[in-house]
């Protein structure tokens, strides 16, 4: 190891997010590769070690032989200050060599609240934070994740964007990169050729005009770059790379577990849920896979627990199959496995005994909305009864803590449906102690935990305006005063990050200078409480002459041009549109399986999504 | 059957960045994976029942770290040490592996080798200097607060070894139940006789002994 960094490894706090050398970390002879691939998660080690996505990557990238990928965190504030007094510039964990001579350096973007980690990883890398003063070939900065599919607040700092899920198109563009490298090729013409493959997007080459009320006007393509860029997709779960192995930390991280993938996509199209429509469509991977790669994982890892992925896992028509295989091999090997992500409706009484003999821990669900006129609104097609049930089979079963996720300032939301979350958190409580079967003089917790709604693009909610932080603290304060019971806990988070969230969601090209201003006033980190500056946030904003509002709390018409509309995640404007419309009705959609309503994804994989739905739609 | 092992190993290189809590997980895992037949705790969430004789403090070298074990099935030794080696992460390396023949109570002794540097000056002299003087206190923190405590009496087999401006200090110190004493009290030590920063770069524990000074085994 650098005696420099081994000299300040012992001064800061948890030294093991820095040092690599992690069993299953890839170390390759640097002179037998021909790409070397940073790949940036904008957060802490524990936090990005607990990343599904980056260890598929990793995986994929490290199992070309010409290849090496290394793993980057964000340094804790602790680290990046020694790392800047002692000239130490970031580094790959495999190599310990500075990533600024690397071929790629790629960010996930998994939530808003990270880009700032991007531009200071970038400077802490020893690199100017603006693509365009990035002039030589290398490093090309590249960025996915779910982040990406509005990816305009970050324009000017990264290189290109890559839509959709990573890995064929990632080994399309090293493939291209290395060309270029061979033959000497300029950034220049490597962006434009890069353009042309599906799902690469490439900021430089459009350009964003507006209109004197500062709504965009159009977005135009240059240097033949397409009018439209469509996310990729992997079509057959089952032939799509997976890895055997993880790397196993040393530190506790949060998700310190095998996962294993069951499916992507939802069937289910909550109107507020981004992730459902961005995945879209679903596509499983057969029970004999998923138990394959579990006990790949836990044999090459030593991890005595798998967790089965995915948006709703209770949705996976193979569950029943694929946890009478599973939980064989798991009890003879004591290795448990949980299940996140379950919803309520089709909790029965059998899947609950299985997963009784998984682990009892507390119950989670997320009704999202107190009433069921609001459930019906954001089409979260839960009933009061089901919950209920639910809650009183979990009793049965010996639960006494009950956890509901539940979300303020939905689209059409009033103080009515605030108080139905507190009234739905009393009838949990009533039920609890009709309920013969509860434990014996064991008292019951309803935790409720509440977010504020952010809109988000490619939902039927894209137009909405969010609550201003006010309306959201009355909302917040209303609940506080309708709830009768100390045995419903209420926790919330501060709407001032939401309300940032909700900026940089659906905000344009003209957020890079505020974001860069922020961040040279020592923005980072900003998901993190004990670090979010929102005083400064706000002093970059009115120094840029840029009203946050303007993003956050505007009702956007429906005519209206909006930044990602360039970009296509194969679910129709018309469509959401619909959804739009319905939502202001509170008029469900039913899931896919059961009907397709035509959101157009299936274009993606050439046929309709399921077998049985009806067509609908195409 | 119950059958007790021990297993020797370094922890080197970046492993020392291992805290104890998470080195005890990292021994489960390399135990599970290996497939070693040994005892698992009982209860809904069985784990590999693994304990520390000694645990060791992160940043310190170990180069003769011990590891409890119980097998279930009887397995020669040197298959246990062959396949935890082929599940350890670098910087974990088992040395060897056999029958305990004391008590984890034994151990009181540590012997070390402590490598110094005062910024500027000549470590060895300022460190012969300071073990010169007839006392050496330092403040000890305890579980009654902070209390001050002679280190003199308790440096034994003691040698100091000059290495440019650095010096390589080797030093048995009492690390039992009812006294131990940390090697970072000696750079304390150090500099509040010299009145003169001194710190450790480097610690290494060589090795641990019992009540007799000799050998744990
Ligand atoms: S095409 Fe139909 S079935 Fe497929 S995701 Fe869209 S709505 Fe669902």
């Amino acid at each position: 190891m650098n005696p420099v960094l081994e000299s300040i490894l012992m001064e800061v706090q948890k030294p093991g997010r820095y040092t690599g050398g992690e069993l299953n970390s890839v170390v390759k002879d640097k002179n037998a590769v021909d790409v070397r691939f940073a790949f940036c998660f904008p957060d802490v080690y524990e936090v990005g070690m607990s990343h599904l996505g980056m260890k598929i990557l990793y995986g994929l990238y490290n199992a070309q032989d010409n290849i090496w990928c290394e793993r980057v965190f964000a340094p804790w504030t602790d680290m990046e200050e020694k790392m800047r007094q002692n000239g130490v510039l970031l580094y790959g964990l495999e190599s310990g060599d500075p990533i600024r001579d690397f071929d790629f350096i790629g960010f996930t973007l998994q939530y808003e609240l990270s880009f700032t980690n991007v531009l200071n990883m970038l400077d802490l890398a020893g690199l100017p934070v603006l693509a365009a003063e990035r002039q030589g070939l290398t490093p090309i900065v590249v960025a996915g994740g779910p982040c990406a599919c509005n990816p305009e607040p970050l324009a000017e700092f990264v290189d290109l964007f890559i839509l959709g899920e990573g890995e064929e198109v990632n080994l399309e563009l090293t493939e291209l990169y290395r060309d270029y490298k061979k033959k000497g090729g300029s950034k220049k013409d490597f962006l434009k050729a890069a353009a042309q493959i599906p799902g690469v997007y490439v900021p430089s080459l459009y350009e964003v005009r507006y209109q004197p009320d500062g709504t965009i006007e159009a977005v135009t393509p240059k240097e033949g770059a397409p009018e439209k860029v469509t996310k990729r997709i992997v079509k057959d779960l089952d032939k799509a790379y997976y890895p055997d192995t993880f790397v196993v930390p040393f530190l506790d991280i949060v998700h310190d577990r095998a996962m294993t993938e069951v499916f992507r996509g939802c069937i289910r199209g909550c109107r507020f849920c981004q992730a459902g429509f961005l995945y879209r469509p679903v596509r499983e991977k057969s029970p004999d896979t998923v138990c394959k790669e579990s006990r790949a994982l836990c044999e090459s890892t030593g991890y005595d627990e798998i967790s089965l992925t995915s948006l709703s896992t209770s949705d996976y028509t193979g569950l029943p199959e694929l946890l009478d295989d599973l939980l064989d091999y798991t009890e003879q090997e004591m290795v448990s496995l949980s299940l996140p992500s379950l919803r309520v409706d089709n909790f029965s009484p059998a899947l609950m005994e299985k997963i009784s003999r998984v682990r009892k821990t507390g119950l989670t669900f997320a009704p999202e909305a107190g009433t069921q006129r609001l459930r019906d609104a954001i089409n979260k097609n839960v009933s009061e009864e089901e919950i209920l049930r639910t809650c009183n089979t979990a009793f049965d079963g010996g639960y006494m803590a009950v956890k509901l996720y539940f979300m303020i300032g939905l689209p059409t939301e009033t103080m009515e449906d605030i108080e139905g979350i507190a009234k739905l958190g009393q009838q949990i409580v009533n039920l609890y102690y009709r309920n013969p079967n509860k434990p014996k003089g064991k008292s019951v917790a309803v935790n409720i935990s509440l977010s504020s709604f952010v809109p988000k693009p490619f939902t039927p909610f894209q137009w909405e305006p969010q609550d201003t932080m006010e309306v959201l603290r009355q909302k917040q304060q209303h609940l506080r005063d309708s709830l009768t019971t100390r045995k419903v806990q209420c926790k919330w988070h501060e709407s001032m990050t939401s309300f940032l969230e909700a900026v940089f969601a659906r905000g344009d090209r003209r957020l890079c200078k505020v974001m860069k201003l922020a961040w040279e006033k020592g923005c980072k980190f900003d998901g993190w409480d004990d670090q979010f500056l929102f005083d400064k946030w706000m002093e970059a904003f009115r120094e840029c002459g840029i009203d946050p509002a303007f993003y956050a709390n505007r009702r956007r018409s429906l005519e209206e041009v909006l930044p990602w509309d360039h970009l296509d995640f194969g679910v129709d404007k018309a469509f959401l549109i619909r959804e739009w419309k319905k939502a202001q009705e509170s008029t469900v959609t039913p899931h896919c399986r059961d009907h397709c309503s035509g959101c157009g994804a299936n274009r993606l994989i050439g046929g309709a999504c399921f077998a049985k739905a009806d067509s609908g739609v195409v | 059957m119950q059958k007790p092992i021990r297993v020797w190993f370094e922890k080197t290189g970046a492993a020392i960045y291992i805290s104890h809590l998470d080195l005890n997980r990292c021994m489960a895992r390399a135990v599970r994976r290996a497939k070693l037949p040994i005892w698992y705790t009982e209860g809904f969430h069985p784990h590999p029942y693994l304990t520390f004789p000694l645990p060791l403090s992160l940043g310190v070298h170990g180069l003769r770290e011990a590891m409890d074990l119980r097998l279930v099935e009887d397995m020669p030794l040197e298959e246990v040490k062959e396949r935890l080696n082929r599940c350890l992460p670098q910087g974990l390396l088992v040395t060897g592996v056999t029958v305990p023949a004391e008590k984890a109570k034994e151990i009181a002794f540590a012997d070390y080798e402590l490598t110094m540097e005062a910024m500027g000056a000549d470590t060895a002299a300022l460190v012969r200097e300071a073990l010169e003087k007839d006392a050496l206190p330092v403040e000890k923190k305890t579980k009654s607060g902070v209390k001050e405590v002679d280190i003199c009496p308790h440096l034994q087999r003691l040698s100091v070894e000059k290495q440019g401006e650095r010096c390589l200090v080797k030093v048995t110190l009492p690390c039992g139940s009812s006294l131990s004493i940390n090697p970072s009290l000696l750079a304390q030590a150090v500099t509040m006789a010299c009145g003169q920063p001194v710190k450790i770069v480097r610690t290494v524990r060589l090795r641990f002994c019992n009540t007799q000074m000799q050998l744990f085994a």
